[in-house]
């Protein structure tokens, strides 16, 4: 679980995953592909808004599992998710529900 | 104080299971709480944003005065800076301070550079009649940003900080404290240039 106690264990298990120059071209890839992509399909509002927000949090996600070694600490990693999830499902279907419906 | 006591009270957190229930370092965990904290802030100031963005899609007209290129460059600017703050990380955990303290040299010099483009776009805003008052989308973009930019400046001077210790050879592990405070300001940004720059 906790993996990152000491530095060395946290240096030796990023030897593993992607560079973090390979993070940082995807980052600014996808903060720049989301411009090219809403401005190139010419994505009307509110298409836009969701399709900005998810390649942000994906972005998101990259910078918290890499840069801020969230995958190191399985347990909150879980908690984020399953925050995430309650707060997009209440976002949606608690606040605006007419969105769910005009959806079907 | 007996030497047991002392030698006892030299050991690291780790040997002691009993004094940590949250199964991480204590500073780590305490960074994770603050982490969650801004994000509760800054994700509820977002949420508040997006309701009315959805309910005034009549606002994309006023949202198109934004400076899309010096977001742009704010974005590659932040983006780097993190680049450069988790390689100091790994400097400090590879026990090479003045490579870390190099490494956040840069960070710092790029959160100038975004301050500095930030101040910029500013002026130009003023200039041209766009201020927090004058609607209540320029109420969000200055509210969001301003709050951001309170806590680059926080960011900043807690790396100064750092570095300061960094400089004597001291808490090297305060590297990694300072680094994932300033992923979440670089995070935060990935959403303010989306929502404000982006779609329009």
């Amino acid at each position: 679980m906790h993996g990152n106690a000491d530095g060395g264990a946290g240096a030796r298990a990023e030897a593993h995953g992607p560079g973090y120059t390979w993070i940082w071209a995807a980052s600014i890839g996808m903060s720049l592909g989301a411009l090219a992509l809403i401005r190139g399909l010419h994505l009307a509002f509110p298409f836009s808004l969701f399709a900005g927000l998810a390649l942000a949090a994906v972005n998101a996600c990259l910078v918290l599992m890499y840069f801020m070694h969230l995958r190191r600490e399985t347990k909150i990693f879980w908690m984020a998710a399953a925050y995430s999830i309650l707060a997009l499902l209440f976002f949606f279907f608690g606040v605006f529900p007419d969105i769910v419906s005009a959806a079907k | 104080m007996t030497s047991a006591t002392v030698a006892l009270n030299s050991q690291p957190a780790e040997a002691h299971p009993a004094r940590m229930p949250f199964p991480a370092p204590a500073g780590r965990a305490a960074m994770w709480w603050v982490i969650a904290s801004e994000i509760v802030i800054f994700g509820g100031f977002i949420a508040c944003y997006l309701l009315y963005r959805i309910r005034h899609p009549e606002w994309s007209e006023i949202a198109s005065h934004t400076a899309t290129g010096l977001g742009v460059a704010n974005t590659i600017i932040l983006v780097t800076s993190s680049l450069f703050t988790a390689r100091a990380q790994q400097a400090a955990e590879r026990g090479n301070a003045d490579r870390a303290s190099y490494l956040l040299s840069w960070t710092m010099l790029l959160a100038i550079a975004f301050l500095c483009v930030k101040s910029f776009e500013y002026l130009l805003k003023f200039l041209h009649g766009f201020t927090p008052g004058s609607h209540l989308f320029w109420g969000f973009y200055f509210g969001l940003t301003g709050l951001h930019i309170a806590h680059v400046i926080a960011g900043f001077v807690a790396m100064l900080f750092v570095q300061g210790q960094l400089n004597r050879g001291r808490n090297l592990h305060r590297v990694e404290m300072v680094g994932m405070y300033w992923h979440l300001v670089d995070l935060v940004w990935i959403f303010l240039f989306t929502l404000l720059y982006v779609v329009k």
